[in-house]
């Protein structure tokens, strides 16, 4: 039922073609030679300015962790809705949780840079008035103990949900619970006079946008070479469709903190605004919006272009890079203290360990997932 | 289960088509033709309606009346008849205007948002929940104009050349973002709801007996005759004006949100507000579709095309949006705690634990208890649970807006202003008054108009529901 | 082949019971040669699109110049009005407030693209109040699919007529002409010089205005405040129809202190005129006892906060804590000055601080607490360096 392609999928049993063990080799090199370059230069950048180095590490280990949520609440979405359109591409979701291990390593690695990341962590917290009658919660040995509480939780939960299709709901509600616990936790606490009640909903906008656009890379790519051969144009246009709609709901969202924020003026929630509207911050500011909203809204808005394959993979690029924009203007700002925006080698490091462990991760899990279309025994 | 499979051998959908499904059920029951479709959804328009419609019809006329002698009351004596004090300027009137506009919503969403999403067991209800918006809409929008001091001068609020200087409006006012939104709601909801009925008068007025019947139809159905070239364009622009729509809901209850989230005050400023007063919309809105179905179909005789699993569609939306309400309420209290911020802390304490401790823990009881027992599909498919339980829900959906309102005005910054509010007869009596008008207007359109998009029934009566 | 044959083919319907059919029927009908002309369904059928050989409606071209026609609009609108025309600073919002803007442009655009592609679809689709229905075939709109074609060159009818009885037509039918007449028949009719005349009318209606429309811009509307842009002002001596007693003037109400008939002081404040009411007045009242007692009351109600009750500033008032020195009034300057000054002060006020109390006491409340003054001076001890009054001399 597949209509014509202009690329069409490679037949890979003809000789002369790579095996899919030889793509699998040349990748998996490619992949580890990432991890090692990124390891090193988030290394180097954390010997430069330390603080640059963990906050990096910080957005490198919870956008893997958003990551494999994105593939876990895609399937528990479409089990919980009854949807059949995505069948083909189920394998590409099942394949991105197994990055939940890796990120829980990184984030446990912060333990040692929590003193440099988070304010309430140093030994002078008591004396921030803002912290008084939150360092109960807000102390390194109980943080990171929920950490690993919380990633176990995404793991045991999620590991269900993927080998036997079966417990959508409870992940969705463990998922609502820890997934807020988490943004609130690990990065609103970066600046402990800022609150915002909107942060886990912006979190999860951001999250599910990059999931889908991932899913569509994949769903594009496995396609062409022949490895996900059920995909047709109703998947394109149907992602399509997704990626055009979550675009909308990300600048909602966006919206909806920064209008309010901006209305009411109050001190103790204009700080990183205002910050982000100065100096070498506001070209960034702007260009998030654009990556993340105007590019893709204009892209996208016609029904021919959702199943243009360059336009989408063009798009889901354009994703990508802003959503790692947005978690750089979360994260930095109150982690640099103030100083200008620098993309240097603990930033180049964080990018390549993410490539790189996004694949080496995910692929075997692809590639040993037996069934290739199978469906999702319905939800109660 | 058994009922499913003679349902199915009645519908006569093959086997296997129905084996490549988890679902084998149609969308509607009793296995009909186009003609009987036809006869069923047109009857309650050309027959005289019946006593029990009567009866219905003098009370919701009662409350109404009631309604508008207490409106005539507040417009002739002024504000002061109301317990509207200085320091809770707000009550029952914006309580009741969100309420309205929440249960506004679930229509469109109905007809739009799930008509995006290729539902299609949304042709039963749609033109009765798009129905339901436009009444719902309109009881909305008195309570902005009769709760301001001088009603008569209302049309100030919209930007017209004027010998004042011109004076204009303050467009960056969230009041005045919400005369924009609620009439550009009203009068796309209206839009969108005319267009979808243009088939079904062309049925009526073909089907029409009398001379005044047919002209009034003839005029209204735009020389509408099924013919293809039309029917092309009609999805087309069906399809433009769901689209419009979704976004345009979304951003309606935004704005209503934001009269409250712009402000200062803790309890009110508060960045979640905007999707969590949409997705509360849709709770109460769905519920108040279940309640007037569940109603409906019994009354009027429509349970094969409002069947108990269109019910259970809606109840799960009703399910999923109160969890997500219920999380919204754990995740203000739990940021309020976190921030530190005394006031905040304070604000959610006092809801809890305050004064008005019984409206809180009854909003929470209805917004939170009740939706969990449709977890259990046996509560899902039986009607009169439905029935009660989202009553409950309604309910709890006017106490979030009145708890919100006044517990946030009458403790917030300055402990010197700190007040009490007390309903006053008359405002009660404009809340029972805006039931009965969206009651009335209920009724009468059942009568008037064909309550189940005809056209569209007919055109998914041979699908199997995926 | 020539237009004048292809008017005269016949047309013809059918009519079938499900939509399957109808479609079988529609490709059968063009793979044969004859021309079909459009389908009548109570629902829209899937792929009649392409049956048909129908393009693609342009409504979502129209759709988007009007979303950005209300964009526009809305910007232009709030942008003029805040930042232009009238700009006000409201709530310390900068003129341009543009995520403030954000959301009427918005609504704006939904309802005017909204409201534009159903005005377009009307117009393209030729939807217009009417009373006569064109092309209406009996049950399209309840539960026939009907199609409406035209007969292929050198066919005849029954053979056509049998082909649909058997792909499952109900009923087929020659169609007679004028029932199948075009509604713009009307509009197409050629037209003379009368209405070349006619149409120019309008126009000259307008020019024949232009006088009448040519008004002075510069005088106001009426505008719906209650008149409160131009109030007219009472005169004191007019009648009045609202107020009590039928007149603008009323009584003052109870309790304002009466002058009791006297005139006017002819005195104004300030220190010259002090001075000159010291020289001209004399204090009328005899020094007895009872106005001794009265005099004691207005001074210990009114005076003795700032003055002290022996007028030797140990009142409230604690000018060792910084505040300012009233008079010492048993002081050798005030011991000095005469009566009329005394009184001129209790009426006009001081040359600090002091208001006037002229109209709080009666005039013979203040000539007896004057001579109050007078006995707390005698009963006082000279005060050698008190706190002077640090006013500024006027």
């Amino acid at each position: 039922m597949s209509e014509i392609f202009t690329v069409p999928a490679r037949d890979l049993t003809k000789s002369g073609i790579p095996t899919l063990a030889d793509i699998g080799e040349r990748l998996r090199g490619g992949a580890w030679a990432f991890v090692i370059l990124g390891a090193l230069c988030l290394g180097l950048g954390l010997v430069l300015q330390a603080e640059r180095g963990w906050g990096n590490l910080l957005l490198t280990a919870f956008n893997l962790a958003c990551v494999g949520l994105g593939g876990l609440f895609l399937l528990a979405i479409q089990s919980i809705t009854g949807a059949r359109w995505s069948d083909p591409i189920l394998k590409a979701h099942r394949a991105m949780p197994a990055l939940l291990p890796v990120a829980g390593a990184l984030m446990l690695l912060l333990a040692f840079g929590a003193t440099t990341l988070y304010p309430w962590a140093r030994p002078d917290a008591a004396s921030h008035e803002a912290l008084h009658g939150r360092l109960g919660w807000l102390n390194p040995p109980f943080f990171f103990v929920r950490v690993a509480l919380i990633f176990a939780a995404w793991i045991w939960v999620g590991r269900r949900l993927t080998h036997q299709g079966k417990g959508a709901a409870p992940f969705i509600l463990v998922f609502g619970l820890t997934f807020s616990l988490a943004n609130f936790d690990w990065l609103m606490s970066l600046e402990p006079v800022w609150s915002s009640t909107i942060l886990a909903i912006y979190g999860f906008s951001g999250m599910f946008l990059q999931g889908i656009a991932i899913v569509t890379i994949s769903a594009i790519v496995l396609r062409r070479v022949g490895l996900l051969p059920a995909v047709s144009k109703a998947q394109n246009h149907d992602l399509g469709k997704l990626l055009f709609a979550f675009s909308c709901f990300w600048a909602y969202i966006f919206l909806s903190q920064f209008l309010l924020i901006w209305y009411a003026n109050l001190p103790e929630e204009t700080g990183p605004m205002r910050l982000l509207l100065q100096g070498r911050w506001m070209p960034l500011f702007y260009l998030n919006l654009i990556l993340n909203f105007g590019l893709p809204f204009v892209l996208l808005l016609q029904r021919r272009a959702k199943t243009n394959e360059a336009v989408l993979l063009a798009t889901c690029t354009l994703l990508l890079a802003g959503r790692w924009l947005d978690l750089y203007l979360q994260i930095m700002p109150p982690v640099l203290h103030g100083l200008g925006p620098v993309f240097g080698p603990a930033e180049l490091g964080g990018i390549l360990l993410q490539l790189g462990l996004g694949h080496l991760a995910c692929w075997p899990v692809f590639m040993k997932d037996a069934n290739p279309a199978q469906e999702l025994p319905q939800a109660g | 289960m058994a009922h499913d499979a003679d349902v199915l051998s009645a519908s006569g959908i093959p086997a296997a088509e129905a084996e490549r499904y988890g679902h084998n059920l149609p969308l509607i029951d009793g296995n009909k033709t186009y003609r009987q479709v036809t006869e069923e959804v047109f009857a309650p328009t050309e027959r005289r309606p019946p006593l029990r419609w009567w009866l219905a019809l003098a009370v919701t006329l009662s409350m109404l009346s009631l309604g508008a002698w207490a409106v005539v009351q507040t417009l002739t004596r002024g504000i002061g008849t109301w317990g509207l004090n200085r320091t809770v300027g707000w009550a029952f009137d914006i309580t009741n205007f969100v309420f309205w506009v929440g249960i506004g919503h679930a229509g469109t969403l109905i007809s739009a948002i799930l008509f995006l999403f290729r539902q299609r067991w949304r042709t039963s209800i749609n033109r009765a929940a798009e129905a339901m918006t436009l009444f719902a809409v309109m009881c909305a929008g008195t309570f902005p104009i009769i709760h301001m001091g001088r009603p008569w001068l209302a049309f100030w609020a919209t930007p017209y050349p004027n010998s004042r200087g011109s004076l204009w409006v303050n467009f960056k006012s969230p009041l005045l973002w919400d005369v924009v939104a609620i009439s550009t709601y009203f009068i796309i909801s209206l839009t969108f709801w005319y267009i979808g009925l243009i088939p079904d008068l062309a049925t009526q007025r073909d089907r029409a007996k009398t001379k005044l019947k047919r002209t009034i139809l003839s005029l209204f159905s735009l020389g509408w005759n099924g013919s293809n070239r039309t029917w092309s364009r009609y999805e087309t622009v069906y399809m433009l004006l769901a689209g419009l729509s979704t976004p345009l809901v979304v951003s309606v209850h935004t704005i209503v949100s934001m009269d409250f989230a712009t402000s200062v005050i803790p309890g009110w400023h508060a960045t979640i507000f905007p999707p969590y007063f949409v997705v509360g919309a849709v709770f109460s809105g769905f519920a108040m579709v279940l309640t007037l179905m569940i109603i409906a179909r019994s009354v009027m005789g429509l349970e094969e095309y409002i069947t108990t699993r269109h019910l259970e569609a809606m109840t799960k939306v009703v399910l999923a949006t109160g969890m997500i309400v219920g999380m919204a309420y754990a995740t203000e209290f739990f940021t309020a705690w976190y921030s530190g911020n005394p006031y905040e802390r304070y604000v959610f304490l006092n809801r809890a634990l305050g004064s008005y401790q019984w409206a809180y823990w009854t909003m929470v009881g209805c917004n939170v208890l009740s939706p969990q027992f449709f977890w259990f599909k046996k509560v899902r498919t039986t009607p009169w649970m439905i029935f009660i339980l989202t009553i409950f829900v309604n309910i709890g959906m006017w106490f979030e807006r009145f708890v919100i309102i006044v517990t946030s005005l009458h403790r917030d910054y300055l402990p010197s202003s700190w007040a009490m509010y007390r309903p006053t007869f008359i405002e009660v009596a404009i809340l029972i008054g805006s039931f009965g008008l969206f009651f009335t207007l209920f009724l009468v359109f059942t009568r008037v108009l064909p309550m189940i998009a005809a056209s569209e029934v007919k055109g998914v009566l041979k699908h199997v529901e995926h | 082949m020539s237009s004048i044959e292809h008017l005269h083919r016949s047309r013809f319907r059918a009519s079938f019971p499900d939509p399957e059919q109808l479609l079988h029927a529609v490709a059968h009908l063009r793979a044969a040669g004859h021309r079909v002309l459009d389908t009548y369904t109570p629902f829209p059928v899937h792929g009649m699109d392409e049956a048909l050989g129908q393009r693609p409606s342009r409504l979502p071209r129209a759709c988007l110049a009007f979303a950005a026609l209300g964009l526009a609009l809305a910007a232009g609108l709030q942008i003029w009005t805040s930042a232009v025309d009238y700009p006000l600073i409201m709530g310390g919002k900068p003129l341009l407030a543009i995520p403030a803007f954000i959301p009427v442009a918005f609504e704006l655009t939904v309802l005017l693209a909204g409201l534009g592609v159903v005005a377009s679809f009307f117009v393209a689709a030729r939807m217009r109040p009417r009373l006569r229905i064109p092309d209406l075939h009996p049950g399209a709109n309840d539960d026939r699919f009907i199609l409406a074609a035209e007969l292929a060159a050198d066919v005849q009818f029954p053979a056509v007529a049998r082909e649909l009885a058997d792909l499952g037509a109900l009923d087929s039918s020659l169609l007679v002409e004028d029932r199948f007449r075009r509604d713009g028949a009307f509009w197409d009719r050629p037209a003379g010089v009368g209405m070349l005349l006619l149409a120019c009318l309008p126009a000259f209606l307008l020019l024949a205005l232009v006088p009448v429309l040519n008004r002075d811009f510069q005088r106001r509307n009426q505008a719906w405040d209650g008149g409160m842009g131009a109030p007219l002002s009472a005169q004191a001596y007019d009648a009045s129809g609202v107020l009590p007693g039928g007149k603008v003037l009323q009584a003052p109400p109870p309790y304002t202190l009466s002058r009791r008939g006297e005139p006017p002081l002819a005195f104004a404040a300030g220190k010259a005129e002090a001075e000159r009411a010291g020289r001209e007045l004399q204090n009328p009242y005899q020094p007895t006892q009872a106005r001794f007692n009265r005099g004691k009351l207005v001074y210990e109600r009114v005076c003795a906060t700032c003055h002290g009750r022996e007028g030797d500033n140990n009142g409230s008032v604690i000018v060792a804590r910084g505040a300012f020195a009233p008079t010492v009034l048993v002081s050798p300057a005030v011991r000095d000055m005469p009566d009329g000054r005394l009184f001129h002060v209790a009426t006009f006020g001081g040359p600090t601080k002091m208001k006037g109390y002229g109209d709080l006491l009666s005039r013979e409340d203040r000539w007896q607490v004057v001579l109050y003054i007078r006995e707390l001076q005698k009963a006082a001890k000279p005060v050698a360096a008190p706190a002077q009054a640090t006013g500024v001399q006027p």
